[in-house]
């Protein structure tokens, strides 16, 4: 398994760098000069000029990439070309705000999509599993910018109460961090819970017809056994593997939740790259996207051999 | 905020029991005092004026309190003088109520000749055309170190002026063009001399705003201004802030004009969606929301019926008008014939009553300033402009354009009521006979195309230009929204040598009327409303210094009412 991982991990290099080419060149293809974003309407020539000089965007195209790409191997990704920040204390501060919003995101997500999904599959055409699967319509086709935006504003319409602007470390105030991160990550899980109750359902009845289910079952052994030691555990394998792709899906969720509820993530400071055309901040948060998400599913793949012990890595 | 009132629309009452689990779980944090707003909604003051500044003045100001503000816009970070992501609001908030106190500003409202308010400057003299010579206040003092309670001197104005005349540092073109500023010099400790190479008209807008601050001389570097935490002589010095979210200043003791200023501390949140800042403000989480978050007379005649009468509106004439472009640089755009068919094709006042509600002016003029100073009217340029489809038909079939083809209508994206505007148009355009096809772009994108000469678009639109803005052989942005004529360009080049305030607003008259009598290639249109809501408890308000923005012009009068 060590030997898989650390394959899995070598096989990492090869994509990065694949992606730290697409991305860079993409973001250069684009006309025009990014100095004029920064330096306003009104920017004259040797303005602009000086301001490209001054972040080396007059090298050769190559050259800036490489420059950037060696810093990045320093561990260095280099400077916000906004604010002249160095790109690696941002991602440090920002990071966990980021993690805490996925944390509470995900972990709403796996339980409410695993729990209404087992129940929606145990308990099947009642009017539980109805509602369940209603309710995941409901979450899947409501994208999730609407649903933070509803959470914002209809509670101040109706009660002005609006959950506290301003972000707050955890451990400063866990009372007001919490009233600020469960609510919108709870509708940010939304979507993605619904998900997951509709796979966990269909793979849990699917389950539950197997042949040693059955025989299960007719060892007199309790419902409750059936379903949670034996037929769940199984059927939570293309559970897991949803959940793995899900980690991209939040990260994006996350991107907008942090815009809408004003918390100073990764995911606002990607947004602000993105608009302002910051090419070292959107290269940088690209690549950590990246390792995020082959990550997420280099641990879903280990995670198979936990939840089914057939399974081994060579 | 069209988008959050649709939204609103279409799915009201549909997570009312979601929210309601949502409050229950996490407790309130509302700050709301009261249930459902009482008694009807409060009227707006006139247009052009500001809450009840009389009222203010003949009560007596308390001292203490938080100000809490918000922004949809951030710099990232502290420098006065380098721009940053969207270097509107944050840095505005740092310059002009909180950690420097420039020389002067001008107030954008008032009589000709008034609209200079001395600050750190205590006297300015003009022996000739080409010298200034400006007296600081003594007993003014920087509030933190490296510069801790040092006397601010002509020195530290030299230096920073000196800083300023050197890219990337943003000095504007007074400073930088090299044929503006001729030299500044410290006369005495508090006494400094300006000399330009020429009489240069805007000698004082040029220095209003941020290019005007005293930073202290220890300070001028970009790294250092950057990223050490900002050192003025304002009301207000540096507190706390986290990146992205909050700065928080407090109340400098050192300050000039003791006891002011009389709120004690102020936060700015940082609230990138317009949404939650409408949130914020209807929990009364912050004191005011400005023209950023309030983008229609619909949202704000919604937060006056729901809010009532704990909340005060003001509404001001604004200055960033609507105006269609078209680019002098392509064919067949060159031709006034075009051009006249397209200022007499569009049916403005359709697009005023159906995008803005009613909610703004036809404009005949083509600056801002015209709001306040020597407005054109319709009579003034009726014989050349006005809507006429027949004529506007008549004029593109004599200018032999290829009616076959069409062109791109570029709009930026992110001005919904320029899309909207930008689609009426093009809708009046095809009853002439003229084909476009609306390009939302991001705003990214529109600056790059439609900024450097010679521009890759068509047609697009522009806020409208103030008259120190333009400039006859610039080649920036406004380039490509200037006519290049040679007879504007000497009038342009007049204007901004021409010192007298009262003159210069009279030949601006006649720059306009030219620009209408050659059928400029930047067609004003309209001019809309901007509105700014606040809770009554905020008071001292100083509206002829700026308009909407809750910290527009000088604000240390400012203090809070509350119980």
């Amino acid at each position: 398994m060590w030997a898989y991982t650390l394959r899995r991990l070598i096989f990492f290099l090869p994509v990065l760098l694949i992606v730290s080419l697409l991305t860079f060149f993409a973001t250069r293809l684009v006309p025009g000069e990014p100095a004029l974003t920064f330096l306003g309407q009104q920017a004259r020539i040797e303005e602009i000029e000086a301001w490209n000089r001054h972040h080396g965007l007059d090298r050769p195209l190559a050259v800036q990439y490489f420059d950037w790409l060696g810093g990045v191997l320093r561990g260095d990704p280099g400077e916000s070309l906004a604010g002249g920040q160095n790109i690696g204390s941002e991602l440090r501060a920002r990071l966990p705000v980021t993690l805490m919003i996925l944390l509470f995101s995900f972990g709403f997500t796996m339980v409410i999509g695993i729990t209404f999904g087992v129940l929606a599959a145990v308990f099947q055409d009642s009017w539980l599993d109805h509602s369940v699967r209603l309710f995941a319509v409901f979450g899947q086709s409501i994208p999730p910018f609407y649903k933070l935006t509803l959470l914002m504003i209809l509670p101040a319409i109706w009660w002005e109460y609006a959950p506290p602007f301003g972000y707050v470390p955890f451990w400063n105030d866990p009372l007001r961090a919490l009233q600020q991160i469960i609510p919108p990550t709870l509708m940010l899980a939304i979507g993605g819970s619904a998900t997951l109750m509709r796979i966990t359902r269909t793979s849990l009845l699917d389950v539950l017809r197997a042949d040693y289910v059955r025989t299960a079952r007719s060892k007199g052994l309790k419902e409750r056994s059936v379903v949670l030691r034996h037929a769940v555990r199984n059927a939570l394998i293309p559970v897991l593997t949803i959940a793995g792709t899900l980690i991209a899906a939040l990260m994006g969720g996350s991107l907008i939740l942090e815009n809408i509820t004003s918390l100073p993530g990764l995911g606002q400071y990607t947004f602000n790259g993105v608009i302002q055309r910051d090419y070292n901040v959107i290269m940088t948060m690209v690549m950590y996207a990246a390792i995020v998400v082959m990550s997420a599913h280099l641990a879903v793949d280990l995670l198979y051999a936990v939840l089914d012990p057939r399974i081994r890595y060579r | 905020m069209a988008r959050a009132l649709t939204r609103r629309r279409m799915l009201g009452g549909a997570l009312a029991t979601g929210a309601g689990a949502f409050l229950a779980a996490c407790g309130g944090d509302s700050g709301k005092s009261s249930g459902p707003a009482q008694g009807a909604a409060t009227q707006a003051p006139a247009a052009g004026t500001g809450g009840s500044p009389q009222a203010a003045a003949t009560e007596a100001p308390k001292p203490g309190g938080q100000l809490r503000e918000a922004t949809i816009t951030q710099t990232p970070h502290f420098s006065p003088f380098h721009p940053g992501a969207d270097p509107s609001f944050v840095n505005t908030w740092r310059r002009v109520n909180g950690y420097y106190e420039g020389q002067w500003t001008i107030k954008t409202a008032g009589p000709v000749g008034e609209r200079l308010s001395l600050r750190l400057a205590s006297s300015v003299e003009q022996p000739d055309e080409t010298t200034y010579i400006v007296k600081l206040h003594p007993a003014t003092y920087h509030n933190r170190a490296p510069a801790n309670g040092r006397k601010v001197t002509a020195e530290d104005r030299v230096e920073t002026a000196k800083f300023l005349m050197k890219p990337p540092a943003s000095g504007g073109s007074f400073f930088q063009s090299g044929k503006d500023l001729k030299s500044v010099s410290a006369v005495d400790e508090l006494t400094l001399r300006y000399e330009t190479f020429g009489p240069r008209a805007f000698f004082y807008e040029a220095q209003n705003g941020a290019p005007g601050y005293i930073v202290p001389k220890e300070m001028l570097d970009e790294e250092t201004l950057k990223r050490t935490i900002p050192v003025g002589q304002g009301p207000y010095e540096y507190k706390a802030h986290t990146q992205g979210s909050i700065e928080e200043a407090k109340r400098f003791d050192g300050y000039r004009l003791k006891p002011k200023p009389y709120i004690d501390e102020k936060k700015l949140t940082f609230m990138p969606d317009n949404v939650a800042v409408e949130a914020a403000f209807r929990a009364n989480q912050i004191d005011a929301i400005d023209s950023e978050s309030v983008q229609s007379v619909k949202q704000k005649d919604a937060l006056l019926k729901d809010l009532g009468n704990r909340v005060v509106a003001n509404t001001y004439p604004s200055t960033s008008g609507m105006a269609l472009v078209v680019n002098i640089n392509r064919k067949p755009w060159d031709d006034p014939r075009v051009r006249e068919a397209i200022y007499r094709a569009i049916d403005v006042d359709r697009i005023i009553n159906v995008v803005f509600f009613g909610d703004a002016r036809r404009s005949w003029y083509y600056s801002p300033a015209s709001t306040t100073r020597n407005p054109l009217s319709h009579d003034d340029v009726k014989q050349w402009v006005g809507f006429d489809q027949k004529k506007a038909a008549d004029l593109l079939k004599a200018s032999g354009i290829d009616l076959s083809k069409e062109y791109e209508f570029m709009v930026p994206v992110e001005n919904q009521s320029w899309v909207d505007g930008g689609r009426l148009a093009a809708e009046d355009l095809a009853k002439v006979g003229l084909k476009t096809r609306v390009n939302p772009v991001v705003r990214n994108i529109y600056l790059q195309r439609a900024g450097p000469k010679p521009g890759d678009f068509d047609i697009t639109m522009s806020v409208f230009l103030d008259y120190q803005y333009m400039k006859s052989k610039s080649g920036t942005f406004w380039d490509s929204t200037s006519l290049q004529d040679p007879e504007v360009d000497a009038l342009v080049e007049k204007i901004e040598q021409t010192i007298d305030v009262k003159v210069r607003d009279n030949l601006w008259k006649d720059i306009q009327l030219m620009l209408a009598r050659k059928y400029s290639n930047m067609m004003p249109m309209l001019s809309g409303n901007v509105h700014h809501l606040r809770y009554a408890y905020l008071k001292g308000l100083s509206p002829d210094h700026g308009f909407g923005n809750v910290s527009a012009g000088w604000q240390d009068e400012r203090w809070l009412d509350k119980k």
